[in-house]
């Protein structure tokens, strides 16, 4: 019997499994190639992938964003675009695009929305370029969400602090709303007024207003709230009122990074209310905090005054060799450090984390924010050159980890392709487009055979289905003949995917390699800022040594010159 | 007047041990304009280099995605969030024909950015033609800061074409509980 065709239960049914098989097994694989390289774009519906482009927008995720933008959406949305491109730090191209974003809007061909017209406003300020933030910032039609709204009123205020114009900075605030962007519009508000006004009563209003809008819940909003109550404590120092000031010093968390300086002043207020017990415990406090801070080598030369102004000069002469043995250690550290820095270069010592022999008294990590490393990482930090330059030496070590995944990810996917092309050609060998052509023709001619039978009847032939029969072994040789050009163009695909997988590869490659050269080049102008910064410090370490050493000559002199009868009021320890 | 005093004190000491170093500090500041600032034509190199990277992982992404997640074979699964909705997720797991294939914590700014209509990829794979089961978990507190722990579950049929689900995260007008209703496309 021939097995394509069996006659079973009264029905003919024809086998063509086999034919079928080797069809679609083919078939898939020229499905899955002519799909894998149809388009090279993102396939989703244009809601959902606008919406993928403004989430990662929104939470920051400058890169991804970036990534995810192909040129139809750069062009229809160039707010978006450039709003991307200056979170990422890529403001070269910035001024060009927003001329054509100022000449779309001109030109009124495209619309903007008062979302647009917000962060056009944002990026001009964060640009400096305060008078066109403004002009964008006034096209805004009050449809802005609460925490946009409390944004905008800060950068329209701080604009017109920056302008000179604390009258019409005050205006703008006076339709705020609470939070934290209030509070620092306030807040700087406050310092703007202390430095052009002799007039300290609208710096100190602007300040409480800024505490009553802070809730201090957050870390931000603790930092903030710790800053004001230095800068009002200062301004009623700064106006000789140290009881008032005192009070506001105490609000300063010890925590904060601007504790030693709260402390240092409060020292100060306390030894103009003649308290020098006071004031020598509040400077004693601030030796606990790092001495590349300079409040704490203010201390350490303030701690000697007081004890000499209360009259115990070996206490005092005790502190300022206290302070001079601090200062010169730290000198040794700041030595080091710079002998590190020339040895390995910033990246090694500060910035990433690497284990040197020898070296884990600098290195060491821990859960503590007041290790050697971190102490000093901080000190340079506090520097906006460095900050930049450390900021961009950590994106472009981001977009390293980034082609070293692809790298991996194109290797695995190489010998995935190497492997479908291996079954591509394996089951190309076993399959025979004629033989199975052949098989058709048979089944066909088998077909009619049947049919032809003049002792079937009419109701026979539509119970063996013969004409559905016909019809599929006509479907299924139209199948082989498609199946033979998708057979020549799966191959040409995979050759072609294939070549696009090394292409990419050796462009991920290439691209390491540049990076791994500008990371050097950048690593190499880091160590130069930072031992720049370091010289400053060196310089300013020197000069308290110095200072402290003065301190010492001038109590002995104090003692030598002092006609009274206290002359000999030193101990045995230093006669 | 002790605070003068102190800080005449401080000032002359200053005074002396800085004479010789206002010299150094001339030095610096001097050379300081040299120093103090990165090469402007490194910053160039660097931000030329950033947009090649951003252009070539952007041709990465497609063809991985079109390499592992065909179009035939796809299925995308989205998240979004009504504008008005005071439910803060705290995170999400999502389990497809009852296995886990993703998971994710929220930060405050991503609850935020989905808020002003950022649409998260949660998942994307590639899927067998047929019936299939789409379990969603949402854990996070609610208005009154109730805290929800909420399954969604749908059943869907793949077929040879591209599947994208979005799950919306709403709000009952009445109860003021979180409402997750979901979108096919």
């Amino acid at each position: 019997m021939n097995p394509y065709l069996k006659l079973r239960h009264g029905k003919l049914v024809i086998n063509l499994a086999h034919c079928r098989h080797i069809i679609n097994s083919f078939s898939v694989i020229t499905v899955a190639v002519f799909l894998m390289t149809s388009s090279l774009s993102y396939s989703m519906p244009e809601e959902l992938y606008e919406g993928m482009v403004q989430f990662e927008l929104d939470r920051g995720d400058y890169f991804k964003a970036l990534t995810l933008m192909d040129h139809a959406y750069q062009s229809s949305r160039p707010v978006e675009h450039i709003t991307a491109l200056k979170g990422f730090n890529i403001n070269h191209d910035l001024d060009e695009i927003l001329k054509k974003v100022y000449a779309q809007e001109k030109n009124n061909s495209v619309t903007f929305t008062s979302k647009d017209y917000f962060k056009i406003g944002r990026l001009e300020y964060l640009l400096g370029r305060c008078k066109p933030a403004l002009r964008a910032f006034k096209k805004l039609k009050n449809k802005l969400s609460q925490e946009e709204k409390q944004e905008w009123i800060f950068y329209r205020a701080n604009c017109f602090i920056r302008l000179g114009s604390n009258k019409n900075a005050m205006q703008v605030l006076n339709d705020t709303v609470d939070g934290i962007w209030a509070s620092h519009a306030y807040y700087n508000l406050g310092v703007s007024y202390d430095e052009s006004s002799r007039n300290k009563s609208k710096a100190l209003n602007a300040f409480k207003l800024s505490i009553l809008l802070n809730k201090g819940k957050t870390l931000q909003e603790k930092a903030l709230k710790n800053q004001i109550n230095l800068s009002v404590g200062a301004v009623y120092l700064n106006a000789d009122k140290p009881d008032l000031s005192s009070n506001f010093f105490k609000k300063v968390y010890l925590d904060s990074t601007i504790a030693p300086q709260a402390l240092y002043l409060n020292g100060l207020a306390k030894l103009e209310l003649n308290d020098f017990r006071a004031a020598t415990q509040s400077w004693i406090s601030v030796k606990k905090y790092p001495l590349v801070n300079q409040s704490v080598a203010e201390a350490l030369l303030a701690i000697p005054y007081a004890y000499e102004r209360s009259g115990y000069i070996s206490q005092a002469l005790e502190a300022y060799l206290d302070a001079s043995s601090s200062f010169e250690t730290e000198l040794k550290i700041i030595a080091k450090v710079d002998a590190l820095l020339k040895k390995y270069g910033a990246a090694k010592i500060i910035i990433e984390d690497h284990n040197i022999a020898g070296l884990e008294w600098f290195l060491a990590k821990d859960v503590v924010t007041n290790t050697m490393k971190a102490t000093y990482f901080s000190y340079f930090m506090s520097n906006l050159e460095i900050y930049d330059a450390v900021e961009l030496y950590s994106e472009l070590k981001m977009l390293s980890g980034s082609m070293q995944f692809w790298s991996s990810q194109l290797k695995v996917f190489s010998q995935s392709l190497k492997g479908k092309q291996a079954r591509f050609t394996k089951k190309s060998k076993t399959f025979n487009p004629t033989k199975t052509q052949k098989n058709i023709v048979n089944i066909s001619n088998r077909i009619k055979q049947i049919q032809n039978r003049a002792t079937l009847t009419p109701p026979q032939i539509d119970r063996l289905q013969i004409t559905n029969m016909a019809g599929s072994v006509s479907k299924l040789s139209k199948r082989l003949t498609d199946l033979n050009g998708k057979v020549a163009q799966g191959r040409e695909r995979l050759t072609s995917q294939y070549d696009m997988n090394k292409k990419l590869n050796q462009r991920a490659l290439t691209s390491q390699e540049h990076l791994q050269a500008v990371r050097h080049k950048l690593d190499v102008q880091i160590t130069r800022l930072i031992r720049a910064q370091l010289k400053v410090l060196k310089i300013q370490m020197l000069a308290n040594f110095e200072r402290s050493e003065q301190g010492l000559v001038h109590v002995f002199q104090d003692i030598a010159e002092s006609d009274s009868k206290q002359k000999n009021r030193l101990d045995g320890r230093y006669k | 007047m002790h605070l003068p005093r102190f800080l005449s004190f401080l000032t002359i000491s200053t005074l002396i041990t800085f004479g010789a170093s206002i010299l150094k500090a001339a030095e610096i500041s001097k050379e300081k304009t040299q120093t103090n600032s990165l090469d402007p034509a490194l910053i160039k190199e660097a931000e030329q280099l950033k947009k090649q990277l951003i252009q070539l992982n952007s041709e990465l992404y497609k063809f991985e995605e079109d390499l592992l997640y065909p179009a035939n074979t796809q299925l995308g699964v989205f998240l979004s969030m009504s504008k008005d909705s005071s439910f803060v997720l705290d995170s999400i797991e999502i389990r497809l024909d009852d296995k886990l294939v993703s998971s994710y914590i929220y930060k405050e700014n991503e609850i935020s950015s989905l808020k002003n209509g950022g649409i998260q990829r949660l998942y994307l794979g590639s899927l067998a033609d047929g019936r299939h089961k789409l379990t969603a978990r949402f854990n996070g507190q609610g208005a009154n800061t109730q805290y929800f722990r909420r399954k969604k579950a749908l059943a869907f049929t793949k077929e040879q074409s591209a599947k994208f689900i979005q799950l919306v995260v709403t709000e009952s007008k009445t109860t003021n509980e979180p409402l997750f209703k979901v979108k096919a496309w």
